[in-house]
């Protein structure tokens, strides 16, 4: 069907919400009953209580010594301590900060400047930041500074984590790791870093570091246990230099595109899909939207992609024979008729179960490397590409 | 060595990129009424049910309710927010904006249409072109308010949530219990309808060379 330029669409624009609507649905939630929503499609949610271990949030607040939820400012103590929570607590160092700190978290706080310490040693605990407030969680593996985020750091010696079943504990560690620092974040972004290296962590991702390695970015956890830590594959597959200029290319779609959308003629039809066929891996499966054509980015894979991802694969059997599994590809081909195509923000996606750090490092860098033509008329395709890999 | 195969399978239309959607630990924890949770619940979808529900009650000149719907809609998915399975084949974004379509569209079959909606325009001090730029913006706005304004409420619901939620025909179908060939069909006479309408205004209101 034809579709209707995406600028004439932005040109209704419409109010914001006022300010303290969240205030207000506060209220609302807190003053009586919900009234319940009708619902025959939705599926009931289980009731047990599962213990995930890099993202357990969701634990009950406790009013222990420290201050409860209130609406108002809550006096503020410079300094504070909490050596081994036996329950949850919810403490607020500062006006703008609450922590709710799991059983067993251990964490000590107290101003610097204009913002606040914080030295967490063991546990889990989530930190609610305000909006331009300065924090910094100094972890024995590393330091998250965040202003205004939602975010979990959970700090786990090496010889816990290896009864934990967490491949990605593990497999994080380096050799002479002592300690392991996971940060997850839920909303807006946080820098993790250390003496090692440094990563943005945004919402939606988490990122794992030790006290011997550095900062990056991990995906979900899985079940099964890493067999041994592995050795990075050789060097980066992108040089400074070309992501310098895989930046500049970048930063020359947006602007094309920007000024092409007003003259941008209506995109042709497009038939609404058939239903996928079934799938004999379990619904995985690859897809692609926007204007390119699918056996093209199929073709370019196979042309550009395969021989580096054999590279990625190979390092990885060589200290462990048996790795093996599904990675699930996602990036954005972004690009303008003038400029030029590239592939922008490749990770792994939804079904992956190869937990290697340094593995989906070089399969998400070998994806940028891939050459695209431009989707017809200019913008981003979004792709899903699976693929299963199985030791020989 | 080891063998290497590709799936690849039909593809299937997505909406472009938005914000991530909440983690599940985050729903489990806004479950419990935890209020940091909640408060994340909010602020991450308070936006598109806001937008969805402004452009569904703004052409009926229902604008000034489209704060309270909101606010209705957020109780009652914390109500509901148990009864979600973040395993299932709807999105959070999706079943809350669900929501807020009943609201609205339950709201808009209750009430008789009202006066005419007054739309103004945005008043600047600029060089002639950005003028014309600014009234042809507002043309436009305009153009596609009062198509909208006349679609009938499920169909202006399938319209919002394709074109500016970018929700795909199954799950608009889903939502409104409506077959998706009626779903498809409306929708491209809508298009086709909006698309004469903003065709006149360009050629009437060429637009400059835009730099600024």
């Amino acid at each position: 069907m034809d579709e209707l330029p995406p600028r004439d669409l932005d040109a209704w624009e419409v109010d914001e919400l006022p300010a303290d609507f969240e205030d207000r649905v506060m209220a609302r939630l807190e003053t009586g009953p919900s009234p319940a929503e009708p619902s025959a499609t939705v599926h009931p949610l289980p009731r047990r209580r599962r213990v995930v271990p890099l993202v357990a949030v969701a634990v009950a607040m406790a009013a222990a010594l420290t201050l409860v939820w209130s609406r108002g400012p809550s006096p503020a103590p410079t300094t504070g301590t909490i050596a081994a929570a036996e329950e949850t607590r919810v403490v607020r160092p500062r006006p703008g900060v609450e922590a709710v700190v799991s059983p067993g978290g251990a964490l000590r706080w107290s101003e610097q400047g204009d913002g606040l310490r914080v030295e967490q040693d063991h546990g889990e605990v989530r930190y609610q930041i305000t909006p331009g407030t300065a924090v910094a969680v100094h972890t024995p593996a590393g330091i998250v500074e965040v202003t205004g985020t939602l975010f979990t750091v959970e700090v786990v010696p090496v010889s816990e984590a290896s009864q934990r079943n967490s491949r990605i504990l593990l497999s994080t560690a380096a050799v002479a790791a002592t300690v392991i620092a996971v940060v997850v974040v839920h909303e807006g972004s946080v820098d993790a870093h250390n003496e090692r290296g440094r990563t943005e962590v945004r919402a939606g991702s988490r990122a794992v570091m030790s006290d011997a390695s550095a900062p990056h970015l991990a995906p979900e956890e899985a079940p099964q246990l890493a067999q041994a830590p592995t050795p990075a594959p050789s060097k980066p597959r992108v040089s400074e230099e070309e992501r310098r200029r895989h930046a500049a290319t970048r930063k020359r779609i947006e602007q094309a595109l920007a000024q092409r959308a007003a003259a941008r003629p209506p995109e042709p039809s497009a038939e609404e899909p058939p239903p996928e066929p079934s799938d004999p891996f379990n619904g995985l499966r690859a897809s692609l939207d926007g204007n390119l054509d699918r056996e093209y980015v199929r073709e370019a894979i196979k042309r550009d992609l395969i021989p580096l991802a054999h590279d990625c694969y190979g390092s990885v059997l060589e200290v462990d024979p048996e790795f093996g599994g599904r990675l699930v590809l996602e990036f954005d081909i972004m690009g303008d008729e003038e400029v030029g195509g590239i592939v922008d923000d490749a990770k792994p996606g939804e079904g992956t179960d190869m937990m290697h750090p340094e593995f989906l490092e070089c399969m998400s860098e070998s994806m940028m490397t891939v050459m695209f033509p431009p989707p017809e008329g200019g913008g981003v395709v979004h792709v899903t590409y699976p693929f299963l890999f199985e030791p020989g | 060595m080891e063998a290497l195969r590709q799936i690849v399978e039909t593809p299937r239309a997505r909406a472009s990129s938005a914000p991530p959607e909440l983690s599940r630990a985050l729903v489990e924890a806004a479950c419990r009424r935890e209020p940091v949770a909640c408060r994340a619940l909010i602020r991450r979808y308070q936006r598109p049910v806001a937008s969805l529900l402004s452009r569904m009650l703004g052409p009926a000149g229902l604008g000034h309710l489209v704060e309270d719907l909101a606010q209705d809609t957020m109780v009652r998915a914390f109500g509901a927010l148990p009864r979600f399975d973040p395993e299932g084949p709807a999105k959070l974004s999706t079943w809350i904006l669900k929501i807020a379509t009943r609201l609205a569209i339950n709201e808009l079959q209750r009430r008789r249409p009202p006066t005419e909606p007054i739309v103004t325009t945005e008043e600047r001090l600029s060089g002639p072109h950005a003028a014309d730029r600014d009234h042809r913006r507002a043309t436009i706005a305009r153009a596609i308010q009062d198509a909208v304004g006349q679609l009938s409420p499920e169909i202006r619901a399938a319209f919002l949530l394709r074109e500016y939620h970018g929700l795909d025909y199954a799950e608009i179908a889903r939502m409104l219990e409506l077959e998706m060939g009626t779903v498809k069909s409306r929708l491209s006479r809508a298009r086709a309808s909006l698309r004469r309408a903003l065709g006149e205004i360009h050629s009437l209101h060429p637009e400059h060379d835009d730099h600024g």
